[in-house]
């Protein structure tokens, strides 16, 4: 009896307060002037007018005790033919108390086959002026039998709630943030093209 | 589309259900330092703290229908910044937003740094003892500040999963004990239910009460914000509220009437029978656990509320950083609250301030016990100002805007802004309860009060550049949140199309 029910209470569950859509509902507003082609799952998908790619915003809850935060991760699926085996490169801003860079560091996958692109990404100016002011906790490029695909996890555009004090806040994306992540998509997008 | 029509549509697409409502609107009764509040209300006072519980439970429930209106009308992120910037202007809304956030950490969360390590430790008679010995039990909690804040500036977070299981373990802890406490023969013979009868012999008694029962409620008002997504929020914000508040009033009732039925309140020097007694300190814990469950209580308890101190030490220090992320970006705030550090990607100015205010703090006063209940005081001084606040830009709007429309209207307008400022006001008048000392409660909390206003005076005349009196239009505070950046909005097209060809 007593397994059973500890069993049920460490099952993974959802915050008690966690309202699902409400950070993407805040969200759409910080993306005015992007179009919305559909959305799959509750996730919608954006485009910008005049461009022939578009990405998806997925919702991450992460729970702490009487708090949860709710940020929004940006999908991008990427041009180009995946590798044999899963990869997973993470672009992290270098410094230890300022920016002075970035770096592409290989986290999963084999290390020659993915030598071309990360030398690419790594190399180009306009990723380089892109990342510097966006204020990303993720930049991750994850190749997996359907390719790649860039995810983009940032700091704002994203809801903390809390009980203690009580409160409920929206950290929006400010339109130079906005700005900075659709060229860092964009970038990317040219460079994985570009290494094929 | 006019402002009116979209925000008809955004109150329109609401999908949370009444549980959620319920559940938000269930505040923490677990903290430290309600538990201490809790036991000392009812040790001291009984039936007349039952009955100070009750009149602050009616003034709450007044509130949460401002907040509602408030909620339906403002349905933004900025919440109390948005309400009182709309109804009497920046000043009035920095001083409120930080008095409601950051002074409020300045109070009880020093408070709960102290007593976190000191609840649990009480409960552990070997250990107790050895660091009683040396004065230094309520570094514990200071220890545990410090580590969930390097934890917290290197991006690790723990407790997520655990959750669930804490808030079942808590609420158990509390509910069980109470019942049981209820249940067994009385230890304590007693003149009533709560331990001593009903006084009304002295009204200012009554009055000196009230402020420490509002400190039982605190985290009600988290539901108002869901007002654009409730289903029926009309109907829902107030039975939730209501429920919330009466489930925090019943539990906390029953642990409070079995902790004066199973621990007798005698001094805590016998020479001094004037002094501290047992139910306003931390030893009352380890005496009720020890009659009730015997030795096997004492840990049971002592356990859940390290758990439960740390939990709540972390959560203060978790969220604090982004709320002050979120206000530098609004503007509130100096920029150097949105710096982030490179790698790790955390706000770590945010982060040293929610760590050095309760630890320079608790230093300050040298973890004195005594400190405590005024701190909480303090602590209800600072909320029970943006409380007033917020009714009054609300019945302000009702003058200057009674076209605009509201989802929700406060019935009775207003009655239960009346009822909820002026006990408010009597709350904060009277705020000291016998055998304390009116200065050590109005003096940190004015000292921090006038330098919050003298920051927002500053910020707003000379930083913003802005009549820090002047109400903001609700309209423009609508626009930025559904997205119309005011004329920038053309030169945003241009850049994104700049950026569309560019790609």
């Amino acid at each position: 009896m007593l397994p059973l029910v500890l069993e049920r209470l460490w099952q993974p569950r959802l915050p008690r307060a966690y309202r699902p859509g409400a950070t993407l509902a805040r969200l759409a507003q910080d993306l005015n002037g992007l179009e919305v082609v559909g959305a799959e799952e509750g996730c919608p998908a954006y485009r910008l007018p005049a461009a022939d790619w578009f990405f998806r915003v997925e919702e991450r809850v992460e729970s702490q005790f009487l708090l949860h935060t709710v940020s929004c991760c940006f999908v991008l699926a990427l041009p180009g033919s995946a590798p044999s085996r899963p990869s997973r490169l993470q672009l992290q801003h270098r410094g230890n108390w300022q920016r002075s860079g970035f770096a592409c560091l290989r986290r999963e996958g084999d290390g020659a086959e993915l030598a071309a692109l990360m030398a690419l990404l790594q190399q180009d100016r306009d990723l380089h002026i892109a990342l510097m002011p966006l204020d990303f906790k993720r930049c991750e490029l994850i190749a997996d039998e359907q390719g790649w695909r860039l995810e983009v996890e940032h700091f704002a555009a994203s809801e903390v709630v809390g009980s203690f004090p009580p409160f409920r806040r929206y950290i929006r994306l400010l339109s130079t943030q906005k700005l900075a992540l659709l060229a860092v998509m964009a970038a990317v997008r040219r460079v994985a093209a570009g290494a094929g | 589309m006019s402002i009116e029509k979209k925000l008809t549509r955004h109150l329109q697409q609401g999908v949370v259900g009444f549980p959620v409502a319920l559940a938000s609107s269930v505040g923490v009764v677990m903290a430290s330092p309600v538990i201490l509040t809790v036991t000392s209300g009812f040790g001291m006072a009984g039936s007349t703290f039952a009955l100070a519980m009750l009149i602050a439970f009616i003034m709450m429930q007044a509130q949460a229908t401002t907040f509602a209106e408030a909620a339906s009308m403002m349905p933004t992120s900025g919440a109390v910044y948005d309400y009182i910037s709309c109804g009497l202007g920046r000043f009035w809304a920095i001083t409120g937003t930080i008095s409601a956030y950051l002074l409020v950490h300045v109070f009880a969360g020093t408070a709960e740094t102290i007593l976190s390590g000191i609840m649990a430790l009480v409960n552990f008679e070997h250990l107790n003892t050895m660091l009683e010995h040396s004065g230094t039990s309520w570094m514990v909690g200071v220890g545990l500040v410090v580590l969930f804040g390097v934890l917290n500036a290197l991006g690790i977070t723990i407790f997520g999963k655990a959750e669930i299981v804490l808030t079942f373990v808590m609420w158990a802890t509390l509910t069980v004990f109470g019942i049981i406490g209820l249940i067994k023969a009385p230890a304590v013979s007693l003149q009533g239910w709560f331990g001593s009868p009903l006084d009304l012999s002295d009204a200012s008694g009554v009055l000196s009460l009230i402020g420490m029962a509002m400190f039982m409620f605190v985290g009600f008002e988290l539901v108002t914000p869901l007002a654009p997504e409730l289903k029926n929020a009309g109907r829902n914000i107030p039975r939730a509220a209501k429920l919330g508040l009466t489930g925090v009033a019943v539990t906390m009732a029953i642990y409070g009437a079995a902790m004066v039925h199973q621990v007798a309140n005698v001094a805590m020097d016998p020479k001094n029978p004037a002094g501290p007694h047992l139910l306003d300190t931390p030893m009352a814990i380890p005496a009720f656990a020890d009659q009730v469950m015997g030795p096997f209580g004492k840990i049971w308890l002592g356990i859940g509320l390290l758990f439960a101190g740390a939990a709540t030490i972390n959560t203060l220090i978790a969220a604090l950083p982004r709320i002050l992320y979120g206000m530098a970006v609004d503007g509130a705030l100096p920029k150097a609250f949105t710096y982030l550090h490179p790698r790790f990607k955390t706000p770590l100015v945010g982060i040293l301030v929610a760590v050095v205010i309760p630890c320079v703090h608790a230093w300050f006063i040298q973890g004195d016990l005594d400190r405590i209940m005024p701190l909480v005081l303090a602590a209800v001084c600072a909320w029970g100002v943006a409380y007033l606040l917020v009714n009054l830009a609300i019945v302000r709007l009702r003058f200057t805007r009674p076209d605009f429309p509201r989802a929700y209207r406060s019935p009775w307008f207003p009655l239960p802004q009346i009822v909820s400022s002026v006990g408010i006001l009597i709350a904060i008048w009277y705020i000291t309860p016998p055998g304390m000392h009116p200065r050590d409660i109005y003096l940190p909390f004015g000292i921090m009060l006038g330098l919050t206003a003298l920051y927002a005076l500053v910020w707003t005349v000379f930083v913003q550049k802005v009549n820090p009196f002047r109400a903001v239009a609700i309209e423009d505070i609508l626009a930025e949140e559904f997205g119309k950046v005011g004329g920038h909005a053309s030169l945003i097209d241009e850049e994104l199309k700049r950026v569309a060809s560019g790609a």
